[in-house]
This record gives structure tokens, sequence and C-alpha cells, in this order.
């Protein structure tokens, strides 16, 4: 039949496409879950199929033009070690959530319209894998819109049980859309100047045509991409829409957010500042470094301060999602080897720990119907286990050793130093790091040193089916804390072939 | 000055004026209004500057849809805007104006409007115009060069133009300099290819498509940037399933549905019964005219919707349930984003890439081509239709609660 | 046509953005901010469309000359931003239903579509939420401060 190897890159996105729109036509019950864990599950053995394909070509980069139109003039999906591996996260941690997803959706979601929360659940994970599969620069924007509009749709869908999710997902509606535009037109301003779409055709003429580089056309472009990619992944000052969104969102859609829509985000921004413009424009010609590394500052220490402060568990993972956000800013706008290394490795690391956290906080509210700090009072004894999972993820947050996010924050720290005069941004990611320490013992604290509320009903251990998942991805924080040499190796060749332009 | 800059001119001080009085006026019934009024001079607008499809476009849905739109949602939200306790908002307007101009900082370096010497006019589009991409590649699927054409010159061509005239009007350049000089529309090339030296096809242009696709927008649209056109179906999809998640309530049954208050007027009735079919015939054949002028799936798509909200309005709701009960349309909805992926699909599994529709005529690519941009015009027809008809419906319905 | 008027469309474009951002952000009725948002995503097509136009350029579809074959005949304006802006029209008129499908759904739960009016009512929420654990807390305390005076008082029967 079809040779699946050579169709990958579009198989990966056209499956769940295909697949998520026959979701509507599954009925009701168990059926619309087990269809899209299917469809989820195909994806993540496609993604891993493409890594290794990856891996094993020569030029460590695979090309599929669509429709056998030439590049330059079709659409081109082209993968490499960067997006390869980001895939591997979306489709893996997509389906993890999925699986997830069933209890937490049985009891958030109105029987009626599970199948079309399904549908628009897959649709979701089809736009975010194909932005990150994509080397077109418009159709960037399409599956953006895709996957922002499913976003709002699934965040929106929290409202049975917090009014406030309606108000979060407009205002994340009306950021979005402002940032999409914003993206929309400096991609514009890019087509005019350059004459072509393709991102690698842009960066050429970029790098060719003389004096374009120095035209105010290419410098506002370049803004205004990067403003609206800062709204779209949540970057400190642009963050405001997320705090709202992933509180009220139900809970299998928070713990899929965090861990793939932002970091989506920030693989735009790797695909528009390295290999459109370039590391040279981006990082020498123009001060985006500086004001990223401030921005990445200020953001982690503010965020880990406010997540302190917070009384609601699901804010409080909000805003130190912001925070980790920091991170992986940070280590990219160093714009040295370890710097981005440390930046992509921490987009993995970030992704299983936070989504494992979500999940956590998801089983909570599946037992206790809430999830502010006073309900995981003693619950450390009724629901060891769940309790355990987000202590581990909180130690990954703080960059604990034999944790994930020791390694990132070992490559963050050596990128910080390699900079010079770069031992401010080191000490802020160690201060980072304490705040982290604060927040998570807040509720290690309530959790194994006080007794539950008099009064509130003993719980039992979250299903089985919530804590495979979860400890799924937790475990997967430790393993590859422990052998790192998988996703360090990824890491690095990402980060060369970023610093090298061409993908 | 040329006279589309005279109208544009014109027309674009008026558009700007409806803006400001949109965002102004404290009435939604009117803003509303307004902005329908505002899409009918921006479809002039895009006229105008000779973009047909998107003025239907424009047209037809913010003419149209969004207004219907707007008004369904002002029925049961507000009539009118709180009255703002100060005039000027000085926060909005700082930002304002330094987005502002930020951007007109950005426009100092572009190319002249018109200019036929900006990037875009000569690099990489040309040979999308002309439709000979698939020269480039040569590989199986895509139709094999002309006879004495030199592909190697052609790939290694960096769309710089060697001379472009001062003169704007002398556009000779672009046949010489693109096209010509690497060998696409000279006659002499044409009369050696045989595939083209057939009857009636014996003047174009060795294209992709056989010359069944003069509209270059269309054939961007579903050919070259096809793939992009799936996902723009997706969203109106997506656009379609959130509306039904986010608003459809259980049906009740034996709840009363409010009967048709414009039945008992005889002229509506007869007048809509009438024109009904005809709008139908329209919309189909607009959507299978889009190869060869302005038109296609979406444009055709609104118009088909209209006929049917139309009969809704006119017959009442339990009446076009009759005909398309809320199933049937939900599951429309999906179809069509399945026609359109399916041909892909069918491309890949003939042995092609995805979407690569020369592969549906194993004898003339060219005719597989134009197939597959038929097949996936109407898969856009029909999830457009059908998501327009249905976010309509969910209005309605919860109007009559 | 030189200076400014060669640039004139792009400066109009700028022009309506702006007004569409002002409304975003200026006003708190949510309806008027949806529409605003469409107002501030045309101004970004105008932008697109402009930029395709071309001096003595006719509409990009190819002229029929009379032996029924057609005729490449330029100049011809660019067809590529027209496809693209007929794929972000699509894209505008979605979020606007997805924006007024919340925009009605926010109607039912608050009973107002004023962002002012809801901030309050959000704030509201929040606040009530937080007394309801700081009272909690206050109880707790209290009984925790309870039962150590118990402690302390059995201590110094004791005693």
């Amino acid at each position: 039949m079809v040779d699946v190897q050579a169709h990958l890159p579009v198989l990966i996105v056209t499956v769940p496409l295909i697949g998520g729109i026959l979701t509507i036509a599954t009925g009701r019950g168990w059926k619309p879950w087990a269809w899209a864990t299917f469809l989820t599950g195909t994806v993540f053995y496609f993604t891993i199929r493409l890594m290794m394909q990856v891996l094993a070509s020569k030029t460590g980069m695979v090309s599929y033009e669509l429709g056998n139109w030439p590049r330059q003039w079709g659409i081109e999906y082209r993968v490499d070690a960067l997006n390869a591996f980001i895939l591997l996260i979306v489709g893996g941690v997509g389906f993890i959530t999925t699986i997830y997803a069933k209890l937490s959706v049985e009891k958030e979601i109105p029987a009626d319209r599970v199948n079309f929360f399904y549908a628009v659940w897959v649709l979701a994970i089809t736009g975010l894998l194909g932005i990150t599969v994509t080397g077109d620069a418009f159709n960037v924007y399409v599956l953006l819109e895709i996957s922002s509009l499913t976003v709002y749709a699934l965040i929106a869908m929290g409202k049975d049980m917090h009014r406030g999710a309606l108000t979060a997902s407009l205002r994340y509606l009306i950021l979005g859309s402002v940032g999409a535009s914003f993206i929309l037109l400096g991609i514009g301003y890019l087509m005019m100047i350059t004459g072509t779409l393709n991102m690698q055709d842009m960066h050429d003429r970029l790098m060719s045509v003389p004096g374009i580089l120095e035209s105010r056309t290419v410098l506002v472009a370049f803004a205004f991409l990067l403003a609206g990619l800062g709204m779209k992944m949540a970057m400190f000052p642009l963050h405001m829409w997320l705090p709202r969104a992933y509180t009220y969102a139900p809970s299998a859609v928070s713990a899929l957010l965090a861990a793939t829509a932002t970091k989506v985000g920030v693989y735009m921004a790797f695909r528009f500042l390295f290999t459109i413009f370039g590391v040279g424009f981006s990082f020498g010609m123009m001060p985006s470094g500086l004001v990223l590394l401030l921005c990445a500052s200020a953001g982690i220490l503010v965020t880990g301060v406010t997540a302190i402060r917070q009384t609601n568990l699901k804010r409080m993972l909000a805003y130190s999602s912001v925070g980790q956000l920091g991170y992986i800013v940070l280590g990219f706008a160093l714009a040295n080897l370890h710097g981005i290394a440390g930046s992509v490795a921490h987009i993995f690391n970030h992704a299983v720990m936070k989504g494992g956290m979500f999940m956590a906080l998801g089983a909570v509210v599946y037992r206790t119907g809430r999830c502010d700090i006073r309900s995981v009072r003693g619950l450390g004894k009724q629901m060891p286990l769940t309790l355990a999972a987000f202590t581990v993820g909180g130690l990954g947050l703080i960059g604990f050793p034999l944790t994930a996010g020791f390694i990132s924050k070992w490559y963050l720290v050596q990128g910080c130093l390699e900079r010079p005069g770069g031992w401010p941004l080191a000490a802020v990611v160690l201060i980072g790091s304490l705040l982290a320490v604060v927040y998570t013992w807040r509720v290690v604290e309530a959790a194994y040193f006080q007794e539950p509320d008099p009064g509130t009903p003993p719980v039992e251990e979250a299903p089985l089916m919530m804590l495979i998942p979860m400890w799924t991805l937790i475990g997967a924080s430790i393993y590859f804390g422990i052998n790192a040499t998988f996703t360090g190796h990824i890491a690095l060749t990402a980060a060369r072939s970023l610093l090298g332009g061409a993908p | 000055m040329t006279s589309v800059v005279l109208i544009d001119t014109v027309l674009l001080l008026l558009v700007t004026v409806t803006a400001i009085a949109i965002i102004e006026v404290r009435n939604l019934y009117t803003s509303a209004m307004l902005t329908s009024v505002y899409s009918l001079l921006m479809a002039l607008v895009w006229v105008n500057m000779h973009s047909m499809d998107v003025a239907f476009t424009e047209a037809a849905v913010g003419g149209g849809i969004s207004t219907i739109l707007l008004i369904g949602t002002l029925v049961h939200t507000a009539r009118e805007e709180k009255p703002l306790k100060v005039r000027v908002h000085w926060k909005a307007a700082v930002v304002t104006a330094l987005t502002g101009a930020a951007l007109i900082y950005g426009t100092f370096d572009m190319p002249r409007f018109g200019d036929p010497k900006a990037p875009i006019h000569h690099f990489r589009v040309p040979e999308m115009m002309a439709q000979t991409v698939g020269f480039v590649n040569g590989t199986k699927g895509k139709q094999a060069p002309p006879e004495g054409f030199d592909a190697r010159a052609y790939r290694s061509f960096n769309g710089a133009v060697t001379s472009v005239p001062d003169d704007p009007k002398d556009t000779a350049w672009r046949e010489t300099s693109v096209l010509a000089q690497h060998g696409i529309i000279v006659p002499e090339v044409l009369g050696s290819h045989p595939q083209h030296a057939e009857a009636g096809h014996h003047l174009h242009p060795p294209d992709d498509f056989n010359g069944h696709v003069p509209n270059s927008v269309t054939s961007l649209l579903a050919a070259y940037r096809g793939y992009d056109t799936m996902f723009e179906t997706t969203v109106i999809f997506t656009a379609g399933v959130s509306l039904i998640m986010l608003l459809r309530r259980p049906r009740r049954e034996g709840q009363a549905q409010k009967s048709a208050p414009l039945l008992d007027q005889t002229i509506l009735r007869v007048v809509s019964k009438m024109s009904i079919p005809f709008i139908l015939l329209f919309g189909l054949y607009v959507i299978t005219h889009g190869e060869l002028g302005p038109g296609g799936g979406f444009q055709g798509g609104v118009v088909i919707a209209c006929a049917f909200i139309l009969y809704a309005l006119i017959f009442g709701r339990p009446a076009l349930y009759r005909v398309l009960p809320p199933p049937v349309i939900d599951m429309l909805t999906g179809l069509g984003v399945l026609v359109y992926s399916g041909t892909g699909a069918a491309c890949l599994l003939l042995g092609g890439k995805f979407l690569d529709y020369s592969m549906l005529d194993t004898v003339s690519p060219g005719e597989g081509e134009a197939l597959g941009m038929t097949l996936v015009e109407y898969g856009v027809g029909i999830t457009v239709s059908m998501v327009m008809l249905n976010i309509f419906n969910q209005l309605a319905e919860e109007e009559s609660r | 046509m030189t200076g400014v008027l060669g640039i004139y469309n792009y400066w109009i474009y700028v022009i309506l953005m702006m007004i569409g951002l002002y409304g975003v952000i200026a006003k708190p009725n949510l309806i008027k901010q949806a529409i605003a948002l469409g107002l501030f995503q045309t101004g970004i097509f105008l932008y697109y469309i402009s930029m395709a136009v071309i001096d003595g350029g006719t509409a990009p579809v190819w002229t029929t000359v009379q032996d029924g074959a057609q005729k490449f005949q330029g100049p011809y304006d660019n067809p590529l931003p027209h496809v693209l802006i007929l794929t972000a029209i699509v894209v505008s008129v979605s979020v606007l239903a997805v924006a007024l499908a919340l925009i009605i759904n926010i109607k039912r739960r608050y009973g107002t579509i004023e962002a002012d009016e809801i901030e309050a009512m959000d704030i509201a929420d929040r606040l009530a939420e937080f007394h309801a654990g700081a009272a909690a807390d206050a109880v707790d305390e209290a009984a925790a401060e309870g039962h150590g005076l118990e402690h302390a008082h059995g201590g110094h029967h004791h005693g």
C-alpha cells in the first residue's frame, strides 16, 4: 500500500485532521474518547518514526512538498531535529493527556457534547502539530488560527464549573487575535520585501539581496513578529491572558495547554528568529537579545513571587508556567550553544513536569471538586500517589538533581556564564529556583504536614486511569533527568543547526 | 495619477469615516449596520484594486454573514452600549499612536504602491501566474518540460529581472525577462510540445492545468497553496463545532416551535419560493465557475447558505429542519472538509504526494489537476454553507427560547 | 505619482488598523470590541491587497481571445495576496462567530456585556473564594488556639 515512511510529515497532520472530523460521528459515551485516543496514539507513533528518520538522514532534515509543487512555489513541510523533537513532545503529551482526559471530561463536560469536545480537542492537537511541521510562513498563520480557535472553545468549556472560563476565553480570544494579526502583518511585510513565503527562501533572500536587512520594513516586520509571538507564547509582560485561561479551563485542557500550546509558540519564535531572520540579524543587528533577556528575567522573578501568593493551585501553576517560559526565552535569547540547548531541553522538561502536575491537580479536582490550597490539606495520606507526583514535578521545577529540570537548568546556567557579564542572569536562574522551592513547599506542607479540614469527607486515591498517565509524564521527567543522553543530544543538535542559520 | 489611485483615495476616505462612526456610535444596531456598509465599501475598494474574489467574499461575508451574526447576537444581549465616563481613553490612544507610528515607519522603505519592480511582482509569483510551476519539478506526476526547455537554467533562475523599463505602461518586460527568457510562453516551444498541440489547446501556454484554470487566484488557492485552503475550511468547521458546543442546549421533546411569523405574507412567500431555486443554482454556478472567473467554494457556499436562511426566515425553522434535520447539517459540516482532505488522500493512495491532483488522471495530468480543484471547491462549498446555516440556526434557536 | 501618494494606501491601512485597535482597548462593550477587532483585521487585508496592485494591471484572470484559447496578457495584479486574504477573511469571520458565541454565554451568566462590570464581578468571585478560605483559616486558627489554650489550661491544672 502506501509507503508510510515517505509520507510521514503529512500524515502526522492529516490523520488527526480527518480523524478529528470523524469524531463528531462517533456518538456518545466512551466512543469519542476511544477514537481520540486511537488517533493521538497513531500520531505519537508517527512522530517517533519521523524522529528516527530525521536522526538517520544524512542531511539531518526531511522535506515534503505538498501537492508535489516545488517548495518555492507550493507549501513545504520541513522537519529537522528541532521540530521533530517538538512534534514528539506534542504527539506524546497529546496522547497521554487524551488518555487522562476520559474521567475528568466525563465529570466536567456535558455528556451530550462529548463528541464535539473530542473533535475540537483532536483538531487543537492537529493545529499545534501543523504549526510545528511546516516550512511555510503563511501556513504557520493558518494553523495558528486553527489551534487558537480550538483552544478558545476548549477553555470556554470550563464554563459549567466556573463562569470565569467564559471571560478568560474571550480575553484570550481578543489578545490572541491581536497577536495573530501582528504575526500576519509581519509575514506580509516580509513577503512584500522578499517576494516569497517559504521560510528557507525568505532566509536566502534576506541574506542575499544587498541592503535588505537595513530596510525599515524588515525592521518593523521583525518587531511585530516578536510582539505577536510574545503574546502567543505568553512571554512575561504579554502573558495577561494565560493565568485565567489555565485556571478556569477544564482540568484536562489545562494539562494539554500547559504542556504543548505555549511550547509551540516558543517553537515559532525559534523559526522566525533563527531560521528566517538568522541569528546574526536577530541577535546581532537587533537589540532583541537584550530586550528578551530583560523580559525573561523580570518574568522569572515577578511570576515566581506572584505564584507564591496564590491560593488557587491551578492559578499558582499558571503563574509558574509563565516563569518557566521565562527560562526558555532566557535560554534562546542568550544565542549561544548551551543557552539554546538548555532552552530546547527545557521545552521538553517543562512539558512533562507541568503536564504531570496539572494532571495531579486535575485528580484532586476530580476527587474533592476543588483545587485551592486548603483542599489539599492532609491529602498526602489520602491520595499518596497523586500528591507524590505533584511533589516530584515540583522538584523538577526547582531543578533538583536527578530530575529533568536539573539538566536544562545546568545548560542554562552554563549558557549564562558563557556570555560575557552573564552572571547576573545565572543568579536570576538560581533565584527563580528558590522561588519555586517556596511555592512547591506550600503545597507539600499542606499535603503532608497538615490535617485535613474537619468536616471534609475523606477521599480515595485517584483512579488508575488518571494515575497512569500522570506517572508516565512524571516518570519521564525522572528518567530523562537520570539519563539525559537523548534529550541532551537532540537539544545540542537543534542548537547547532539554529546557530548555523539554516535547519 | 492613475484612475485606480483616484477612486482609491475617495473610497478609502469614506471607509475611514465609516470606521470611526462604527467605533463611536453608541447604538449597537447602528454599529452593526454600519459594519455592513463598511464591508460593502471595502468590497468596492477590492474591486477597484482588481481583486474580484476578495470583493465577492467581502460582500458575502462582511455585508451578509457577519451582519446576520451581529444582529443575531444583539437580539439577546444589548441594544446600546453603556455611556462612557471618559470621552477619550488616553491609554488606548497612546498605545494606538505608538503602534501606528511604528507601522508607518515601516512603510517608508516599501516599494511604492503599484511598483512593477516590487519583489513580489517578479520573484516566484510570475511562474504561478503563468501556471508553469510544474515544469520546474519535472518529477513523476507533473508534466515533463517541453522539448528544448532548459530546465537547469530555469531552476537556477534567481528571480532577478534584468531590465525593468521606467515607463510603467510598458509591460512587455515581464514576458521577456521572466518567462520567455526561459522558453515558457514562446510559441515555438508550444508547437514542439505535442500534448499541447491538440485542438483547442494550441494557443495556450504549456501550463500546469491544460488551460482549464484561467483564474490565477483559484489556481493558487486550490492547487499551489491548496493545503492552506484545506485548513481554511477546517477553521470554518472548527468555528461551527465550537458554536454547537457553546450554544446548543439539549433539545427538549414536545417543545412548542414558534410558527413562522412571515408565512402569511403572500408576496414574501411567493417571491422567495420562486427565487430560492435560482439562488441555489447561482451558488452552484459560483462554486463551479471559480476556475474561470471570480468565485469559488467559499463564495458559492455563502450564497447557498443564504438560500436556506431565506427559507428558514419565511417558512420557519421547523420547515427547514424537515428538509435538513440538524444532525444532517452537523454531518454535512464535516463532509466538506472530508471531501477536501479525501481528495488529497486519494492522490496519496494513487502514488503521488498529498494533494497532487495530477494523479487523478493517468492520461493527462493537467486534466487531473482541474478535476481535483473542482472536487476541493465543492468540499469548501459544502462545509462553508452548512457551517453558516448551523451558526444561523444556533443564534435563531437562542432567540426562540 | 511619487512620494507620499506612492504609499498612501499603506497609511490608510495603518489608520484603519489603529481605529480598530483603539476600539479594542478603549471600549468596554464586548460586542464593540469584537467589531473593532474585525476593523483591525480589515486594515491588514487592505495592506495585503494594496501590495498586490501593479501599475496598469488588471484582475489576474486570463483574457480569452477569439480562437477560444486563453492567452497570458499582462500585466496582472498579483494573485498571491488575494489568496492569502481570502483565507484571512474566512479566519476573521470564524473568530467573530466564536467571539459572539462567547459573548452570548457571558450575557447568560453575568447578565451584562460591559467589560468593566464583568471584571468587577470576576474580582468579587475571587474575593468571595479568598474570603471563604481566609474565614475558614481564621476559624481554624481560633480552633487551634482554643485547643492550645485548653492544653495550657489542662497543663496548668496538673501543675
